[in-house]
């Protein structure tokens, strides 16, 4: 086969126009979501550099293996799948998270308990429980939610963010992290438990609350 | 009336679009009793919208994006 100049040419300019429309197409499905990447990369990482970085190699990655992705399907699904598989290779191994939490004592607490307990301390009055809800939520600030959302340990984090927050179900939420449904269920679970449990805490210690 | 377990059951059910499992006319008999219940349905509730708010409060700043559209070859916009 002979290559002239003009089959270099025809051949030069197609592969030119498919490399432009395969990049306004990544750019038109992924761009519009790098604020809410950099939201779940920020919360993943607990600082903004690292957050940056996650989600630059995000996209590198999802660039890279656009090919992959299956036009009809869920973008920004997809985009997470990566986002936490890089998070989970690359950051985790960086910064290892010491083990703050006390497991038993979540596990033996109850938000709801607590609650009746602190109806009947005070007053019977039924709009005291009402009121606990009140008082406990107008004292917390948008601090006092990301850091016991940060305190959460990893793996519970993430299952709780994209149930949460992102709304995700446990199917999709399964596929994204490459786990049981079960084992989505159990993190959700015990990510709010543990959630929960820093906010009365933070709610016991100004004095909202009496509780133990 | 179910007792407050049967209701968190249910309640979890709910939350989490479970809805084979889900009897919701005992869960709103028992929220409509049971202050304690109500006031963690509440807690829950606000709990998850503070976190959907503030959680995105921090937009990727101009820079990163820069870097992004960099990396791909794309245009500034």
């Amino acid at each position: 086969m002979v290559f002239t100049g003009e089959y270099i040419l025809d051949n030069f300019m197609t592969e030119n126009k498919t490399d432009q429309v395969k990049k306004r197409e990544f750019e038109e499905l992924f761009l519009p979501l790098l604020d809410n990447l950099y939201s779940i990369a920020l919360r993943m990482t607990r600082n903004e550099k690292d957050a940056e970085d996650l989600v630059q190699e995000t996209y590198l990655k999802a660039f890279r293996f656009f090919h992959r992705f299956e036009r009809g399907t869920n973008a920004r699904a997809w985009a997470l799948t990566i986002l936490t598989n890089t998070f989970r290779t690359r950051y985790r191994k960086k910064k290892q998270e010491p083990a703050m939490v006390d497991f038993e004592a979540v596990e033996n607490f109850c938000l709801a308990d607590e609650m009746v307990k602190e109806i009947t301390a005070s007053d019977k009055s039924e709009a005291r429980s009402a009121d606990i809800v009140t008082s406990v939520l107008k004292d917390y600030v948008s601090d006092d939610i990301i850091e016991a959302l940060e305190s959460v340990p990893e793996q519970f984090r993430i299952a709780v963010l994209l149930s949460d927050v992102e709304g995700f179900s446990y199917q999709e939420i399964s596929e994204i992290l490459g786990i049981s449904v079960g084992t989505v269920k159990s993190r959700i679970f015990r990510g709010r438990k543990i959630l929960q449990k820093q906010l009365w805490e933070f709610a016991r210690q100004r004095g909202i609350v009496k509780g133990k | 009336m179910s007792t407050c377990e049967e209701a968190f059951k249910n309640l979890n059910n709910y939350l989490n679009s479970d809805f084979a499992n889900l009897d919701s006319e005992q869960l709103e008999k028992h929220l409509a009793l049971c202050k304690s219940v109500c006031s963690y349905c509440k807690f829950s509730a606000e709990v998850t919208r503070a976190m959907q708010t503030f959680c995105y409060e921090k937009k990727a700043s101009p820079d990163l994006k820069s870097r992004i559209l960099k990396d791909l070859g794309l245009p500034e916009q």
